[in-house]
């Protein structure tokens, strides 16, 4: 007697023939059976398998996990920038604080020293104001630009 | 590394997302994302919902992925993610998620009813109108009988896996892929105008 022995024999239960049947459509089909192969009374199922195995009408677009993967970057990035900023201002901070103390404490000594006339004559030279606004104005395109970057 | 355990794959690229490996994550979403699409898209049919939804799915992994303890296959534990985010839409949209009862009952009758000798299955497979048809019958089945049966048939998942992302007992997802592939079944003999 032919048996399949990758399925149990049926009891008389209608309902555990019809789940064999079921299963052995799918074994065939995904084993690439023919079309036409196997007992013709699971020809249904065999069609029903074949067509459940096909992709489906809609797809997720072929960039979606870079997509996916760079949108969860991006908040990570964005709080390491803002740690380093702040790191930055508080270091700018404690500098200028440094300063203070400096000029406070040891001020009384080296001020009178500067020769404020030459320091007065320095800043009067326009080509001085040029190169700083040059080196100014560098700096903020910089900052605009990695703004831009970033939105 | 002891040579009698081989390396788990799923242990590998979870470690490498949680240290922040470069394309770690990519490629997790890039493995999984059809998983999700099968079970967020036949949960929800509507593919811009299901997109949206596919992303929160990731989105929710990547954040949740230090509470994942390897109880279950990665594949299982994503799996459970996207089917309680498309459960949840549907709830919130008050979409019914089973058949009712009666619906279920109904099957009955049809048990017997077969494709006659002469029926040419070839030419069937290469049907567009046959294809389109099951797949509009699919669309009517409900929300969580397509998606059991889209796992155990397209996804290829065992029962037990697709019991492990449904939270459902086995012997329902036996019955819903037994109810919905009669009814698949039926309709096909139905339209194709095949004597039973």
């Amino acid at each position: 007697m032919n048996h399949d022995p990758r399925f149990p024999f049926p009891d008389d239960d209608p309902a555990e023939r019809e789940w064999l049947a079921q299963e052995r459509a799918l074994a065939d089909e995904r084993a690439g059976a023919g079309p036409n192969a196997g007992d013709p009374a699971q020809r249904g199922y065999r069609l029903v398998a074949h067509l459940l195995a096909q992709p489906l009408d809609a797809q997720l677009p072929p960039d979606f996990a870079r997509r996916v993967a760079r949108q969860v970057e991006r908040p990570a990035r964005a709080a390491d920038t803002r740690f380093e900023g702040n790191l930055l201002a508080l270091l700018a901070v404690a500098m200028a604080f440094a300063v203070l103390v400096a000029v406070v404490s040891f001020g009384a000594t080296w001020l009178p020293s500067l020769d404020l006339e030459a320091a007065g004559a320095l800043a009067a030279k326009p080509w001085l104001w040029a190169l700083a606004a040059c080196l100014g104005l560098s700096r903020l395109s910089r900052h605009w630009l990695q703004h831009d970057r970033m939105a | 590394m002891d040579a009698s355990c081989p390396p788990n794959p799923d242990r590998e690229l979870v470690d490498a997302v949680l240290r922040g490996a470069p394309g770690a994550f990519e490629r997790l979403v890039r493995d999984y994302q059809g998983l999700c699409w099968h079970i967020v898209y036949r949960m929800v049919r509507h593919p811009e919902d299901a997109r949206e939804l596919c992303q929160e799915t990731f989105l929710r992994v990547h954040q949740c992925l230090h509470q994942y303890r390897y109880e279950s296959a990665l594949k299982s534990w994503i799996g459970q993610v996207a089917y309680s985010i498309a459960l949840r839409h549907l709830q919130r949209k008050r979409i019914p998620l089973f058949e009712p009862a009666a619906a279920a009952a109904d099957d009955a009758p049809l048990l017997l009813e077969n494709l006659g000798d002469d029926f040419d299955l070839e030419q069937a497979f290469g049907d567009a109108q046959v294809a389109r048809r099951l797949h509009a019958a699919v669309d009517a089945l409900p929300p969580v009988q397509r998606t059991v049966l889209t796992l155990y048939h397209l996804e290829e998942a065992s029962i037990p896996e697709i019991a492990a992302i449904t939270g459902l007992a086995t012997g329902t997802i036996k019955s819903h892929l037994f109810r919905a592939r009669l009814r698949l079944r039926d309709m096909l003999e139905g339209r194709l105008g095949v004597d039973a």
